[in-house]
């Protein structure tokens, strides 16, 4: 099937600076993607090239085959969430929403009803004559929604649309936020710097780093099959082990890490000898009770340095050797937190190898 | 490799501009517009004298020496300036004192009064025969030179520097302080090492915005400046006791040159070096109170040059009223009645200064957004045409009018339409700057919500920035009128019988030696300029706006 | 967007229309049927070398006699000419109405004027006509001494001065400092006194006293009438002016005293017709109308202005013009002489001070 957005290739220089570089993206129609990335990655930029607030250099923007380069914004139906929402200070609730309707010359009652039907899906019925000032962060936001979505256009553009929202209601919206994108079926692009915001929503995540996209793919394969060292380090807590592959057979290998030898599942092909990289995020590892035995080939012997509590788990910092490790250990005990030396287990299957010492950062 | 990527890049930009026809029309139309009516006679006044008329600057000792003069008097009337206005700044800014309201409405004083006559008052007061000097401390004190005139126009023109220091002051947190006097530095150490370096490039712009105003005035050395040779002096001299526009033109463009510098200076050189961007938000913490006898030391200063300034303007105000000037201080009507004789020429300074400031601030305001919001190539040109009148001395600007627009294609000589272009030209600076400010505090993604909305430019233009923009419009609308009232140096050359304003009535008085008269007729343009910036206050006080000039 | 194009449209129409609107206020000249027989009505651009409040007496005088409008700007001599020389291409004005006619000579000269030969001329002495009838005499001024009397008699009485009677009296250094003088070289009347020495004492004599004189000068004012209110308020307590403008002044209330001294220069004040002016044929009306018995005396009480007419009186309180002992001044050589005069005055003098 056709992408329904798509990104060409597309090159931005602001002077010397490149802030996209050759970047290509397809998006299916109705799909929810993220970009994500650390500030100055270049996300921003790729969505205004779609919102058409800037022009790329080279390259081309799609929208269902049609070429959008050179279109002013304001002919290219792409509504926008604005991260501090821009709502218009001196129009009420009403006229911010009804704004879009209005320039569309549409016709007064149809607008009305338009109108009513976004206040009622945002919960904002009652406040159409309030002035923007007047309302919370949240109710702000919320208008600011209802304002982008009325016109029914078939794209929506989100640039960090939750970052000045409390960690609270920041929880809440995103639930309901990814409801009203499946009810509408809409194509939706998502800006953030949030891991937790792009898995939690996405169908699909572009992890973005200095003008370049490092890796396109579902939730699950960002966090668990990351492509390379950054991508691992940027979506969660990751530990890295330097390691040598002993022997690869029959989608398991062995793997050498300071005498310590792991068995790991895996479709990644490597050779024997050949140093890798090991990502193992922070709850793929638990603390093995006292006396259990743990099978060889997923076990590390540590000692407790420090530890966190926060409620759900304990997050631990273990030495092993000459390497520190961060371990979440779900397994709270009431009578507090564990110490002294400990036996790590190892959920291999979780374990994702990187080629090349992981370095292949483009 | 820089420009082919900026040329690269406006030509694009003038691709996309296809969609717009209207703003590629407008940006044409900008164009066209400040490069015929400010562009044009600057270029007519500097290639109306040969090359060999230039050659007399070097030539003529006196020329020379006007121009030593010129830059002698500008150099310590700013430092002077900068230093007055800081105080009044601190003070206001700062200090948890008394009067303050008082403090304010002396640093309008001097903005709203035309030129020429406040000298008087000083003869008056402080002249070899004055009231104050001789008669109250029985000094003999020669006003009439470099000092004289180093005093008055620190009092004439700090008031300028004072509002772009004050703007500056307030918008410094306070919070910077309380976090260095957290860390343990002693009060002194904050104001030099937190406070000072904040507000440094506030002070330089400042100081600009004097010496520029310092430079250019020749009201106040004609009156008291003696047998000293100005370069704006001697360029008027030129023409009304020569009849030499060459010369003239000589001289205005030598006036010109440093002009010029100062004003770049000022927008690229301090521009670039300030830290704070005045945005009027206010400070969070009251200040951290200073020592005692600081407080009341600094306040005891600011009083006295306020009583100082408030003696010379009461003076003015009260001669208005008397037989005559300086001898017979028994009070009249008939001078006030004689002012509305004239009703014609006040009427004339309040509907001129009325349609130039409105037609500069709108001007200013379009030309601020395309150059502000719209990435187009050329906005760097369009920047530099919203300010490029502030380079240009008032006088210069009058006598480029005359000579550009004496005869076809455009003649306009003797209109009011001169008057009105003129003083709109004049101020569009003013405006562009109060627009430019007033649009950086309106959040970029404000207007891109309207664009991606579906609202073109002019649509987002008229339906976002123009209502958000009201306070600056007003503000730099209530500003122009208040400089075109009281303004003398651009109309000079370009007054005729039927459009005849209230300043040059004021220059006339004083030079037929009918002072009671051109007292009162001061008297009134001032009513007028604050009867104009009281109503504007009160009518955006109305809807919660601060109006702030 | 047709709704802000048209408000942007209205906008500027509503500036256009204001802007113009002083020129529709007033009715238009109807100058076509010009006899000068007077009461042809219509206007009269004057740019006015005179007072301001006799500009206006002036164009009271002549609406109620002629029925036609004066419209006029009030500015100094210099000023005056500057712009009729400026706008010579494309005169805006009429009517050049006061200020010495040595100003109106390179005028002439440069053709900016209408010849005209007034039927009231012919009884004049022949010196306040111009032979090529660019320009016509209708006042006459002589420069005087003025005096602040009070200030006088406070502190130079007791030092055994004498109120100065000759021009040589003011070179007492006793006057060092309290004497001020306008600046020859931008001040017509300055240099009318300047050539009066000349002419009085012989070109070398001449700048010693010149030179003598500065010695005594405060500070030189750049228009001649800017020293009257100076001395006038007493800031200082001698200068030279202009006999009418200082007498003018003295009127105020101000104890000046004037001394006319031997050998004093005057001047002829002039009025003439800017060529391709929009009235011209009014403008030969004024000309005519200010050679009138009505108008020299309007003016010798207006502005105490010497009449040019013989039937017309002096000013009271100014001696009459028999008695006054003029110099022989010759307006040909101090015209001719100027150029070389001011330069000098300006290197020698002037240059020393700036």
């Amino acid at each position: 099937m056709r992408p329904y957005i798509e990104f060409k290739n597309v090159v931005k220089q602001f002077g010397n600076f490149t802030a996209l570089d050759h970047v290509s993206l397809e998006i299916p129609k109705g799909a929810f993607v993220t970009l994500l990335g650390p500030s100055g990655c270049g996300k921003t930029t790729l969505m205004r090239q779609l919102a058409g607030f800037s022009e790329p250099e080279s390259g081309d923007v799609l929208v269902d085959g049609k070429r959008m380069n050179g279109l002013p914004p304001f002919k290219r139906n792409t509504p926008l969430v604005f991260q501090e929402y821009a709502l218009f200070p001196h129009m009420t609730v009403y006229e911010n929403i009804s704004y879009g309707l209005k320039l569309n010359k549409t016709p007064k009652e149809e607008m009305d009803r338009r109108v009513q039907e976004m206040l009622k899906m945002f919960n904002l019925v009652g406040l159409e004559k309030r002035f923007p000032k007047e309302m919370s962060g949240g109710q702000q936001q919320r208008v600011a929604f209802a304002r982008a979505l009325v016109m029914g256009q078939e794209i929506l553009l989100l640039d960090e649309p939750l970052s000045n929202l409390d960690a609270k209601l920041r929880v809440d919206v995103r639930t309901e936020l990814r409801q009203i994108q499946q009810k509408l079926g809409i194509t939706t692009i998502y800006v953030t710097h949030d891991q937790d915001e792009a898995l939690s929503m996405s169908d699909i995540i572009a992890v973005m780093r200095s003008g370049h996209i490092e890796q396109i793919g579902s939730p699950w394969e960002i966090y668990f099959r990351p492509a390379n060292r950054f991508v691992a380090d940027f979506v969660g807590t990751v530990n890295f082990l330097t390691a040598r592959i002993v022997s690869a057979e029959g989608g398991t290998v062995a793997a050498d890490h300071n005498g310590m030898l792991l068995q790991i599942p895996t479709e990644v092909p490597v050779e024997p000898g050949e140093t890798v990289t090991l990502v193992v995020r922070p709850e793929c590892i638990r603390l093995a009770e006292p006396g259990e035995s743990v099978p060889e080939g997923k076990s590390l012997e540590g000692q407790i340095e420090n530890y966190s509590f926060l409620g759900r788990i304990i997050r631990y910092w273990v030495r092993v050797g000459e390497e520190q490790f961060i371990i979440d250990d779900a397994n709270v005990d009431l009578s507090g937190a564990r110490s002294g030396a400990v036996q790590l287990c190892l959920d291999t299957r979780k374990l994702h190898i990187l080629k090349d010492g992981g370095s292949h950062d483009t | 490799m820089a420009s082919g990527v900026a040329l690269r890049e406006s030509v694009k930009e003038m691709k996309r501009l296809k969609n717009e026809p209207l703003l590629m029309l407008a940006i044409i139309a900008i164009i066209l517009f400040v490069g015929f009516f400010v562009v044009y006679p600057v270029i007519r006044v500097i290639t109306f004298p040969s090359g060999q008329d230039y050659m007399q600057l070097f030539q003529k000792a006196r020329w020379f020496t006007a121009l030593k003069n010129s830059l002698f008097m500008t150099l310590i009337s700013t430092v002077s300036c900068t230093a007055v206005a800081f105080l009044f700044a601190y003070v206001i800014a700062r200090l948890d004192v008394p009067c303050k309201g008082l403090f304010r409405f002396v640093t309008l004083l001097p903005i709203v009064s035309p030129p020429f006559i406040v000298a008087l008052s000083y003869i008056l007061l402080f002249g070899v025969q004055g009231i104050v000097t001789k008669q109250l401390l029985g000094l003999h004190v020669d006003i009439y030179g470099r000092l004289g005139l180093w005093i008055v126009q620190t009092v004439t023109f700090f008031p300028y520097a004072y509002s772009v220091i004050y703007g500056v002051i307030r918008s410094i947190s306070t919070n910077l302080e309380y976090a260095a006097y957290n860390m343990g530095a002693p009060r002194w150490r904050v104001f030099k090492d937190v406070f000072w370096p904040l507000c440094r490039p506030g002070v330089a712009g400042g100081a600009l915005v004097a010496a520029i105003n310092v430079l250019t005035d020749f009201g106040n050395p004609q009156m008291i400046g003696g047998d000293l040779a100005l370069l704006p002096t001697e360029a008027y001299m030129q023409i009304s006791g020569w009849y030499d526009m060459k010369t003239a033109s000589v001289l205005a463009v030598a006036l010109l040159v440093p002009a010029v510098v100062l004003f770049l200076v000022k927008n690229f050189w301090v521009g670039k070096r300030s830290y704070v961007t005045i945005t009027g938000k206010e400070i969070s913490l009251n200040p951290f109170p200073v020592p005692k006898w600081v407080k009341w030391g600094l306040f005891s200063l600011t009083m006295l040059i306020s009583l100082f300034i408030l003696l010379v303007y009461g003076t003015l105000f009260y001669g208005a009223f008397t037989k005559t000037w300086g001898y017979d201080w028994s009070l009249t009507m008939k001078n006030i009645q004689y002012v509305f004789l004239k009703g014609k020429q006040i009427w004339n300074s309040i509907r001129y200064g009325f349609l130039a400031s409105l037609g500069a601030s709108f001007l200013a305001m379009v030309l601020a957004y395309i150059v502000q919001k719209k990435q187009v190539g050329i906005n760097r040109l369009l920047d530099f045409l919203g300010i490029l009148p502030g380079a240009i001395p008032g006088m210069f600007l009058g006598i480029g009018f005359v000579m550009a627009f004496n005869a076809p294609p455009l003649e306009l000589t003797g209109t009011s339409v001169i008057m009105v272009l003129a003083l709109l030209f004049w101020n569009i600076p003013t405006c562009y700057s109060s627009a430019t400010a007033g649009l950086q505090q309106i959040g970029a993604s404000v207007e891109d919500a309207a664009l991606n909305l579906g609202a073109n430019s002019f649509r987002s233009f008229k339906d976002v920035i123009i209502p958000l923009l009201k306070a600056p419009f007003m503000s730099s609308f209530v500003l122009s009128f208040l400089r075109s009232v009281t303004c003398l140096s651009v109309v000079i050359f370009l007054y005729a019988p039927s459009t005849t304003v209230g300043t040059i009535s004021v220059m006339v008085l004083v030079q037929s030696g009918q002072y009671g008269e051109a007292a009162a007729f001061t008297i009134v343009l001032i009513t007028i300029a604050f009867t104009v910036l009281k109503l504007a206050q009160w009518v955006l006080g109305k809807q919660g706006i601060e109006l702030e000039l | 967007m047709k709704k802000f194009l048209s408000l942007a449209l209205a906008l500027t129409m509503a500036l256009t229309l204001a802007a113009c609107g002083g020129k529709t206020d007033t009715p238009p000249a109807d100058t076509n049927d010009g006899s000068t027989a007077g009461q042809t009505g219509g206007k009269l651009v004057v740019y006015s070398a005179l007072n301001e409040d006799n500009t206006i007496a002036i164009a009271d005088q002549f609406k109620k006699d002629t029925g036609i409008e004066i419209e006029y700007i009030s500015l100094g001599g210099g000023d005056a000419v500057a712009r009729v020389q400026a706008e010579m291409a494309n005169p805006k004005a009429d009517i050049l109405v006061g200020g010495s006619v040595d100003l109106y000579g390179s005028l002439a000269t440069a053709g900016a004027f209408e010849a005209y030969d007034s039927p009231n001329n012919d009884s004049l002495d022949a010196r306040f006509n111009d032979p090529n009838h660019f320009w016509q005499g209708w006042y006459m001024g002589v420069l005087s001494i003025i005096i602040n009397e009070e200030r006088f008699e406070k502190e130079l009485t007791p030092k055994g001065v004498k109120m100065p009677e000759t021009w040589d009296d003011l070179l007492d250094p006793n006057y060092k400092d309290v004497f001020v003088w306008a600046n020859p070289t931008t001040a017509g009347g300055a240099y009318i006194a300047t050539a009066c020495q000349i002419f009085r004492l012989g070109e070398d004599a001449a700048w010693d006293y010149l030179k003598t004189l500065d010695q005594n000068v405060h500070h030189y004012y750049k228009g001649a009438g800017d020293v009257i209110s100076p001395v006038a308020t007493g800031e200082f307590i001698a200068s030279i002016a202009w006999a009418h403008d200082s007498f003018k002044i003295q009127q105020q209330g101000y104890p000046l005293k004037l001394i006319i001294p031997k050998q004093t220069a005057y001047e002829i004040g002039g009025s003439a017709i800017i060529k391709g002016g929009p009235n011209t044929e009014n403008a030969k009306v004024f000309i005519d109308w200010l050679l009138t018995k009505e108008a020299q005396e309007l003016s010798v009480a207006t502005s105490y202005r010497y009449p040019v007419r013989t039937d017309v009186a002096a000013p009271a309180g100014l001696p009459t013009l028999e008695e006054v002992d003029l110099v022989d001044y010759d307006r040909d050589q101090a015209a001719s002489m100027k150029e070389a005069v001011l330069e000098k005055f300006d290197a020698e003098i002037i240059s020393n001070r700036a």
